[in-house]
């Protein structure tokens, strides 16, 4: 939290209703610059939706949503791709039937700039550019620690994997702000410890993370500041060890009286 | 009795000229086929594919042997010229064909969308050649513009290939580009039906804008369309002589169709290979998670469907140039399912599956048309075998394949790795 840098993602009053139903509310979040920043929350208390208007697949009812002071929400998701966002979904969404090596390449289309009949004549700089986008896919690969596996299909990677691969797919865009949603889901132990130092990593390589995770373990081990969500409305804020001692926090887990 | 006799009266049953009696006979028997290759499927999949699959290995081999295959595309007229010319008539419509699955592939294989109307495409190509290179927009002009136009020299603008095979091309592009932008936010079964409204609205309302002004002169069509020519030399003039060699009419059109045909596939080739070919790929996977990483869909699904349009639309122009006629008649619905055909037949997303899968289903439908319309029905029960016996197409692309190989587990393509969880 230092005072010197402006936030890299500021919601503001963000509000979002999906008829008659208020999936966010009046959310206000501030993510700095460089730091792992977590959203917890009961089941439905509306943390996708708040991905998914920060991301541009759903456009808030009222509210704004600034990246890197620049007012973005109503942009269409591949221009936040171009600015430096970029997610992993809850549910695995990788392009199961291509391979590893092109899920990663798709993911740095934001990156590559040469214009599409360059493709057909094969200019040099086209060649350059496809031959540069091949070398940083796999080293952004291996960085995730799935070298080797590149001509794979993605539906053949065992679950893992694919969790890694959807984050690699992500990274290849060169994003600012990383939204991970839930990358803890469904792994073993041994994942998660290895998930958090990948994290890190992340974060060590100057991106801003930004998690929805249910995992406590996993909350509470890595992440700088934490925002609590229940009903759509942000309860609590700070850091892991205040919001695991604030009552509304446990209310909203657990129930009253607990 | 003959074949189609035969056949006539199997279709028939034993109901003479009951027109429901008939159709329930029909229905019959189409259950029957369908439960039949169920139980073929069922009791030996393996067994009943396997000749198939040799010949499906065999020529996956030939096919990327591009010598082999070019040469056997140059050789092919001549010995065809031998049994005299109508083989070679179908062989250029064939190739046509070839041409349309090979920019329906774009759309349907690479991309995704599935398209029923890409016989709009071809008719935006032949009209466009057609009044370009006939009297009927010359007459059109010379009635409404009198002032404007010249009164002398033969009637017509006679415009050459050369220059309206892009323009034709384009015009199919553009045309691809309107018809999709409306359909941009649907998907599969929404956007075929949408599609193949279009593709209808195309052929009638080339039948009717033959009022207020004449433009394609209705269901009667455009007539007196020019052959191909360059320089002195007319593609359609049945006596040319290259040194003591006669070069029939469609021999020409043939090569120069096979022209057409090579850099199709050269310029498909390398957009699938590129950044533009993955994004599409992206888009058929996933299009929420292709968006997010940062593909422009719009774009895109407009750009594969004015890619698809252009090829269309010059197999469209050369059509025109061919047949010297053009009427809305021959832009039917079936077109489009035919050319869908032969996509899927051929092998989703893989160029090789389109061209073999236009090549064995058009010789299928060209050479059973002594049949009548009977060739429909053996044209169906064939498909209903294919796809039970090799649902991912003769040439499957590598993705494909593997898509499909979790619902049937076909012996070419080993047994599934271990370990594979699904969210």
């Amino acid at each position: 939290m230092s005072a010197d840098k402006p936030p890299i993602l500021v919601l503001s009053s963000v509000r979002k209703q999906f008829g008659g139903l208020v999936a966010v509310d009046k959310l206000d979040i501030s993510v700095d610059e460089g730091e792992i920043f977590s959203l917890i929350g009961p089941n439905g208390a509306g943390k996708t939706t708040a991905f998914n208007l920060i991301t541009g697949l759903d456009v808030p009812t009222s509210g704004t949503i600034r990246f890197g002071g620049r007012v973005i929400s109503g942009l269409p998701p591949h221009r936040l791709a171009q600015l430096g966002i970029a997610r992993t979904f809850q549910n695995i969404r990788l392009f199961s039937n291509m391979t590893v090596l092109d899920n990663v390449l798709v993911g740095r289309h934001s990156r590559l700039h040469t214009p599409y009949w360059m493709a057909v004549v094969r200019t040099p700089a086209e060649r350059a550019e496809e031959k540069d986008a091949v070398a940083k896919a796999r080293e952004t690969l291996k960085f995730v620690g799935l070298q080797r596996r590149d001509n794979d299909l993605a539906r053949n990677l065992p679950y893992g994997s694919q969790r890694r691969l959807e984050i690699a797919r992500a990274l290849a865009s060169e994003p600012r702000l990383l939204l991970l949603d839930e990358p803890a889901a469904g792994t073993n132990p041994q994942e998660k410890a290895g998930l958090g130092e990948l994290i890190r990593a992340i974060r060590a390589r100057g991106v801003t993370l930004f998690l929805i995770e249910h995992d406590m373990k996993v909350v509470m081990g890595i992440s700088d500041r934490i925002a609590v969500l229940d009903h759509g409305e942000k309860i609590a804020e700070g850091t892991p060890t205040e919001v695991r001692t604030n009552n509304r926090v446990i209310e909203a887990y657990l129930g009253k009286g607990a | 009795m003959n074949l189609v006799d035969t056949l006539v009266n199997l279709l028939h049953g034993p109901f003479g000229d009951q027109p429901f009696a008939i159709l329930a006979w029909q229905v019959l028997l189409g259950g029957a086929t369908y439960f039949t290759a169920r139980f073929v499927r069922g009791r030996f999949p393996r067994q009943a594919a396997a000749p198939l699959l040799v010949a499906g290995h065999g020529v996956s081999v030939t096919m990327r042997n591009r010598y082999v295959l070019l040469g056997i595309g140059l050789a092919l007229p001549l010995f065809e010229l031998l049994t005299g010319g109508y083989l070679l008539t179908v062989t250029y419509s064939i190739e046509l064909y070839v041409l349309l699955a090979i920019g329906l592939n774009i759309v349907v294989g690479f991309t995704g969308l599935l398209d029923l109307g890409y016989v709009a495409f071809f008719a935006v190509g032949a009209y466009v050649y057609g009044l370009f290179a006939s009297p009927q927009l010359y007459d059109i002009t010379h009635r409404t513009l009198y002032f404007l136009v010249p009164q002398t020299g033969t009637p017509g603008y006679h415009i050459s290939m050369l220059v309206l095979m892009p323009v034709a091309g384009c015009a199919a592009a553009l045309f691809g580009v309107l018809i999709g932008i409306p359909t941009l936010r649907l998907r599969g079964d929404y956007l075929a039906i949408v599609t193949l409204g279009f593709g209808e609205i195309t052929r009638i309302f080339a039948n009717n804008l033959d009022q207020p002004i004449n433009i394609t002169n209705g269901p009667n069509g455009l007539i007196n369309i020019d052959p191909v020519w360059i320089g002195n030399y007319s593609f359609g003039n049945p006596n040319n002589y290259i040194g003591p060699f006669h070069v029939p009419p469609f021999l020409n059109y043939y090569y120069l169709v096979l022209i057409l045909i090579l850099l199709t596939v050269f310029f498909v080739t390398r957009l699938e290979r590129s950044r533009v070919g993955r994004a599409w790929a992206a888009i058929r996977e996933d299009e929420t998670a292709a968006q997010m990483a940062g593909v422009n869909t719009r774009n895109l699904k407009l750009l594969a469907y004015a890619s698809g349009g252009f090829f269309g639309g010059m197999a469209g122009a050369v059509y025109a140039a061919g047949q010297h006629l053009i009427a809305p008649d021959s832009f039917q619905l079936f077109v489009s399912i035919l050319v869908l055909c032969m996509v899927v037949a051929g092998g989703m997303g893989s160029i090789p599956g389109s061209v073999l899968g236009a090549v064995v289903i058009g010789a299928i439908y060209f050479l059973t048309t002594q049949l009548l319309y009977l060739r429909i029905l053996i044209f169906g029960a064939l498909l209903v075998i294919l796809i039970t016996l090799r649902p991912q197409g003769f040439l499957p692309s590598t993705q494909r394949a593997h898509e499909l190989a979790e619902v049937d587990q076909d012996p070419s393509l080993g047994p599934p790795p271990p370990g594979v969880v699904t969210a």
